[in-house]
């Protein structure tokens, strides 16, 4: 607290303690060392006062009386006696009261051990029940969903799960029936709580009453070790991983007042089972005989030594670079990596071999200098109170799980207000102020008129399909607020268009920041929202077409960096789509997927099949075999998370520790080892032998690194990396889309939280929360067809056709057709067409 | 008397056709030859229900035909059949019967149609299960033709569960539930006709009575009658949709946040019905009535063992207990012979009064000073043949029945004690019970004072505590009597070593 904030001076049991104006006495209390015993009590919900087990002796002037801290905030003067005897008898009495019917099964509970109950049983209430009567009982346990169970009996009521689900979540499936002592916590008949956020009540339930059940019966709180770390998301959520006889088995979200707050998305919570698959790469592959006999013209994938598959690697690498140079070799992938992985295999590929063909996205996401060449935002930043955010990306809701619980709470309880510029509805849209959801592929023109461009209206009286009266209301909310930070989610909203229009949205939104800047006000910035885990890292890293690590262009390097690498390349290199490209023409001999997989995830998987046929050596590094690697010829099996140290950057340049606690399956190893034992064969000593050793190297060659010391980073909340050279280049032209013909209805396509992708594939409990392809109309185009809601029918793009169910959705606008990028059953990308600015389809019914 | 039976596209059965003799037919085959689909066949013509899987899978329709000879042995059933085949309409010529059925299928498989004929005449399935009655006998898996009324085959499922009687108590329960509905919406109906009469006569809405400068809503909101909505943060959080669980004080005091966050004032009728009279008649006159410190008139509600209940206004803080409760124009006394045991001044929740306090008037600060309250002005009267375990019993259930969950002493705290009574009645006391339930109280309301201090939210817990600190205080002996012999000796000894 600074000394220019305001204190309200009160005193707890006897001891003066300095809070702040409106905080809660419990809050006060525990911050000044008292710690108040609670169950509903939860920072980051409102209070309710419901379990009465914090209630204290507040004196405020007309004499004590018994309050529970919760819910009383701090005043001048206030005395606070949490060890009185009526305290004592009220929290003793409190505590009985909720062991009556708890059933005491700790011996087989889950949460033993690690229960706020029976902890706090261990200090208050009389020691033995003096409850004779028969305890309520329940069927138990009770499926709330697919990955919760929910013992009632053991529930005692804090209200902390049914608040999380309605305040935190904005998901309220599960809540309070009944009433009197029968009230019991449940779903409604028939409705699961299909919630992407459920994990989180399991890890803030007091008792045992909700359990995880990837996790039931798994292994005991004092069998457990455990390190905090960040979960390789976008977002760097803070977690704390734990292990017991050398595998993972929980994670719990940590709270981290920048970043996720204690929350997790039930996809990043459960996604440890897939580091136990069986499927794991344990031993280096090369290509061989049925036999087992490495021999460059197997058929077949067969294990070798790492002396073996290292070698046969140098000496192909060797052999291109010196027969068509080292643009002949490429390096698509490792966004999934840590930084220090990502900065050895930038230094390999760019300092050593010396290709600048690098590029960690799949031509699917922005290119780097959209990400680093424009004024960067936090997640605090976008939440600040009374602010706007303008959200040009895909439904945080899907993609960026914990982003989109900050986003509602920020809306919801903090005032700042949310526009929509997107071409569908978004887990965020009831709650947005303003909601422009543009025919895709012209958000463009949108954005400029949202900033007050000049731009006329259509004779349909809409911009870009908008009205053009919602723009010009969104358009003053926008000005009316400009005196409050503005933060912009940009991303790609759709993958069924070119990255082309939101680059130029983005455009015409940082010409409005500079305008801000130069008014003086808290301006514009952005928060980029791109896919993969450590995206960021990878762009800060160099792991891009044009750039070196430490956000700087190739010229700009600076010395230090030339110093350590010896060279750079010269001119940019190809990304994603222009590797496969070349790749396909034949001009690629070597070709790395750092944990990538293009004919999975690329928008274009036709390039990508004659991309990979064609390249002389694919030498993959990665934790599963996947479409792509099966094609390889050399594979590394690579580390994953919690199996290596290092550290992790998030969308807002915030750069935290991950720890390794488990050691990885095989022989795997870490990414950046791979990278530098390459390097040494290939004639190079990197000098570094641990992530931090590549870390302080690092800080000394990365220059918006340089501040970021091991220790700074290692504080609670990490630091953020600032400053960049790289200046951003929107498109130059202005994409032309065509009209909609009166038939056909424009593609949009993003992904869903469970997808076909690799973790959610290799974690059981996950895989089946995938939902199956379904084409989402909006009712007034779906009343058009004329079937009934899941009947299949045919969709036929001009490169494609599939067969799929039809449903009715209002959150798609008319005239557009929304399809999941990534379902495991259909592929919309036999749909898409990945030259074209936008992809229409037309629907037929049989 | 059946003579032949054909089916077409029934279930696996193509075409079948099948000939009858005079005497036993015996029809016999192999385990899943479809001997059974011939069953339902001739269950279909007897007016079986008509199932989409009976359609053969790859037809559109199924059709049953049939010839029967009407019914000659008993009378009653000639008579049934004529009868029926006149209602009916369809022609019974030469004594000959033929029934077809066809099921249509609808596209997509989903639901199916039937077409019916009768010696030629269409009608409806109906006639079909009334015929059948008369026509065949089918004895096999159970009492088939009266399995196919789903209300005989419940009663059959209920009486061999031995659920008979509690299918009786529940349909009585439901009938008793529609006829309070009733009730109820009769009431709402006049209610609201009345604020429609008042719209009208511009007494409530726009313009006042002309008035340029006050308008006034009324909007009637159905609450569903559970006794915590009464408090007035749980009745704001039922008016906006939500379960009707008390708000803490602070920071929710209606007048500051109330209805949707607005500053809500929350009266209740009485307060309400008080306004027309002030406003007609000043409040001089209103305040003029009564004592100094209580002025105007309440409204009691007199109940209990009384030989006149009813509701009285009387002038407030001038009249007392012993006025209300035995004057002719009040309460009119107790029942004949009977003396004066206890009586709850004000409420449920109010501490009990006894035979000293009858001559405190109904006056706020004499009743509050004698440790209970007037509260909601139910005045309950129990003579000397109350049992007050019983009474105590039933009114702590109230409390526990009607606490809304939301925190931890009442919801815990009140059903304990009702439990605990409970077992007291049920002659399973221990002698430590009574000093268990006392420390119980004392938890939900620390020191069992008046006015109550209290754990919970509000008070409703606390209001739990009354009685049973009013019992126990004067009526121990009739507690510790209900204890066992041996529980009792217990105390006893220990009494005397001590």
């Amino acid at each position: 607290m600074s000394e220019q904030e305001a204190v309200v001076s009160i005193t707890v049991n006897g001891e003066e303690v300095q809070a702040a104006p409106g905080e809660l006495v419990i809050a006060a209390a525990e911050r000044s060392g008292v710690y108040i015993p609670r169950f509903c009590y939860h920072p980051r919900m409102s209070p309710v006062g419901m379990c009465r087990m914090c209630i204290v002796d507040i004196d405020t002037g007309r004499g004590p009386a018994l309050q529970p801290s919760c819910m009383v905030e701090v005043s001048e003067g206030m005395a606070v006696d949490t060890a009185s005897d009526r305290t004592r008898k009220a929290q003793d009495g409190v505590l009985e009261f909720l062991l009556l019917s708890h059933p005491l099964d700790c011996p087989i509970c889950d949460k033993g051990g690690e229960c706020p109950l029976q902890d706090q049983t261990m200090d208050y209430g009389p020691g033995e029940s003096r409850f004779v009567e028969e305890k309520r009982r329940f069927k138990k346990p009770i499926p709330v969903n697919d990955l919760v169970y929910l013992d009632r009996e053991r529930c005692i009521l804090c209200d902390r799960c049914t608040r999380f689900a309605d305040e935190v979540a904005g998901d309220p499936l599960i809540t309070f029936q009944d009433r009197g002592d029968h009230t019991q916590v449940n779903t409604f008949p028939g409705l699961p709580f299909s919630s992407y956020f459920s994990g989180n009540t399991v890890q803030i339930c007091p008792v045992g009453a909700l359990t995880a059940v990837p996790y039931r019966f798994k292994a005991r709180p004092w069998d457990l070790t455990e390190a905090e770390s960040t979960y390789p998301n976008p977002m760097g959520d803070r977690v704390v991983v734990q292990a017991s006889r050398d595998q993972v088995l929980r994670y719990q979200g940590v709270d981290s007042d920048a970043v996720n707050w204690g929350w997790l998305t039930d996809k990043d919570r459960f996604s440890f089972e897939a580091a136990a698959s069986e499927l794991r790469l344990r031993t280096p592959l090369v290509r061989g005989t049925p036999l087992g006999r490495p021999d460059a013209d197997g058929d077949e994938l067969v294990e070798a030594s790492w002396g073996q598959a290292l070698a046969m690697a140098a000496d192909a690498i060797r052999a291109a670079v010196d027969s068509k140079g080292p643009q002949s070799v490429a390096v698509l992938g490792g966004a999934r990596l840590a930084n220090e992985d990502q900065y050895a295999w930038a230094r390999l590929s760019k300092g050593v071999i010396g290709t600048d063909n690098v590029d960690a996205q799949l031509d699917d996401g922005l290119p780097a200098d959209a990400v680093l060449g424009l004024p960067r935002a936090t997640i605090n930043r976008a939440c600040t109170p009374g602010g706007t955010v303008v959200l040009l990306a895909p439904d945080p809701k899907e993609a960026h799980g914990t982003l989109y619980l900050r986003l509602r709470h920020a809306v919801v309880n903090d005032g700042v207000q949310l526009i929509e510029l997107t071409p569908r509805a978004s887990g965020l849209s009831h709650l947005a102020a303003h909601r422009l959801h543009h025919r895709p592929g012209e958000a463009a023109a949108v954005a400029t008129a949202l900033v007050g461009g000049d731009i006329e209206a259509g004779p349909d009286g809409r911009i870009g399909g908008v009205p053009a009266e919602a723009v010009a209301a969104a358009a003053a909310a926008l000005a009316g607020r400009a005196d409050q930070p503005i933060t912009v989610i940009l991303g790609r909203p759709s993958l069924a268009e070119s990255a082309d229009p939101t680059l130029e949205a983005a455009a015409e939104l940082a010409r409005f920041a500079k305008m801000l800047a130069a008014g003086g006000r808290p301006g514009l910035a952005f928060l980029p929202a791109l896919h993969r885990g450590n995206v960021f890292g990878a762009l800060d890293m160099g792991l891009a077409p044009g750039v070196l690590p430490g956000r700087v262009g190739l010229d700009g390097g600076g010395t230090a960096l030339a110093e350590v690498w010896g060279s750079v390349p010269a001119a940019p290199g190809a990304d994603a789509r222009g590797i496969l490209k070349a790749a396909a023409e034949g001009r690629i001999e070597i070709l790395f997927l750092l944990g990538a997989d293009p004919l999975g995830d690329a928008p274009n998987p036709v390039l990508a099949q004659e991309a990979l046929a064609r390249v002389g050596t694919i030498i993959a590094s990665d934790m599963f075999l996947n479409s792509s690697t099966a094609q390889a010829h050399i594979v590394f099996p690579a580390a994953g998370f919690a199996e290596r140290g290092g550290t992790h950057t998030n969308l807002e340049g915030r750069i935290t520790r991950q720890r390794q606690i488990v050691t990885p399956p095989g022989t795997a190893r870490a990414d950046w080892a791979i990278a530098t034992e390459l390097a040494r064969l290939l004639g190079a000593d990197f000098g570094f032998g641990s992530p931090e050793g590549i870390w302080e190297e690092i800080t000394r060659v990365a220059p918006s690194h340089r501040e970021l010391s091991a220790e700074a980073i290692a504080a609670a909340d990490g630091a953020v990396a600032t400053g960049s050279s790289i200046e951003f280049n929107p498109p130059a032209a202005s994409a032309r889309v065509p009209h909609v013909d009166a038939y056909s209805l424009r593609l949009v396509s993003a992904r869903r939280m469970f997808d076909r992708g690799t973790i959610v594939q290799h974690a059981p409990s996950l895989a089946g929360l995938a939902p199956k392809a379904v084409l989402a109309l909006n009712p007034y185009d779906f009343q058009r067809v004329g079937v009934d809601s899941g009947t299949p029918v045919q969709v036929v793009s001009h490169v494609g056709e599939m067969d799929v169910p039809v449903v009715a959705d209002a959150g798609v606008p008319r005239g557009a057709a929304a399809f999941g990028y990534n379902h495991p059953d259909l592929d919309v990308r036999e749909l898409i067409d990945p030259q074209a600015a936008v992809t229409d389809v037309r629907i037929q019914t049989r | 008397m059946l003579h032949w039976l054909r089916a077409q596209n029934v279930a696996l059965l193509t075409d079948v056709y099948l000939e009858f003799e005079a005497g036993l037919n015996v029809v016999t085959g192999e385990t899943g030859v479809g001997k059974s689909v011939l069953l339902e066949a001739l269950g279909l013509i007897l007016g079986g229900r008509g199932r989409t899987q009976l359609v053969g899978p790859a037809a559109d329709r199924a059709v049953v035909e049939a010839g029967f000879t009407p019914p000659e042995a008993e009378p009653s059933d000639r008579e049934r059949f004529r009868a029926l085949a006149q209602e009916a309409g369809f022609p019974v010529e030469d004594g000959d019967l033929m029934i077809r059925r066809e099921l249509r299928l609808a596209p997509g498989r989903r639901s199916i149609s039937n077409r019916i004929t009768v010696n030629g005449t269409a009608v409806p399935v109906a006639v079909l299960r009334a015929l059948g009655a008369v026509l065949a006998e089918i004895y096999s898996q159970g009492e088939y033709l009266a399995l196919l009324q789903p209300g005989a085959a419940r009663e059959t499922v209920d009486e061999a569960g031995g659920h008979a009687p509690l299918r009786r108590d529940v349909a009585a329960a439901f009938r008793a539930l529609r006829a309070r509905e009733a009730e109820r919406d009769a009431l709402q109906e006049r209610l609201a006709a009345a604020l429609n009469e008042a719209y009208e006569a511009g007494y409530v809405g726009a313009n006042v009575l002309g008035a340029a400068d006050f308008s006034v809503d009324i909007t009637l909101h159905w609450g569903a009658g559970a006794y915590i909505v009464g408090e007035e943060t749980a009745l704001i959080e039922s008016l906006e949709g939500n379960r009707g669980m008390p708000r803490l004080k602070p920071p929710y005091f209606p007048a500051s946040i109330g209805l949707y966050g607005k500053p809500t004032i929350v009266n209740n009728v009485e307060t309400l019905c008080n306004l027309p009279w002030i406003v007609s008649n000043g409040g001089a006159a209103f305040a003029a009535m009564g004592a100094e410190s209580s002025t105007g008139t309440r409204v009691f509600a007199v109940s209990g063992h009384i030989s006149a209940p009813g509701v009285f206004e009387v002038p407030f803080g001038t009249t007392t207990f012993r006025d209300i409760i035995f004057d002719p124009g009040y309460g009119g006394g107790l029942r004949p012979g009977r003396t004066l045991k206890t009586f709850i001044p004000g409420g449920a929740s109010a501490p009990w009064f006894f035979e000293e306090h009858l001559d405190l008037p109904l006056e706020k600060t004499a009743v509050d000073q004698a440790g209970s309250m007037l509260g909601s002005g139910a005045i309950v009267v129990m003579d000397d043949t109350t049992d007050v375990v019983k009474a105590c019993h039933n009114l702590v259930r109230f409390f526990a029945r009607e606490s809304c969950g939301k925190c931890t002493p009442c919801r815990e705290g009140t059903s304990w004690l009702e439990k605990i009574l409970s077992r007291i009645l049920a002659g399973q006391g221990r002698p430590q019970d009574l000093d268990l339930l006392m420390d119980v109280c004392d938890n939900i309301s620390p020191g069992i004072s008046w006015p109550p201090r209290q754990t919970t939210i509000c008070p409703l817990g606390p209001s739990a505590v009354s009685p049973i600190a009013s019992a126990i205080e004067r009526f121990r002996d009739e507690f510790e009597a209900y204890l066992p012999a041996t529980a009792v000796a217990v105390t006893t000894s220990s009494a005397v070593a001590s």
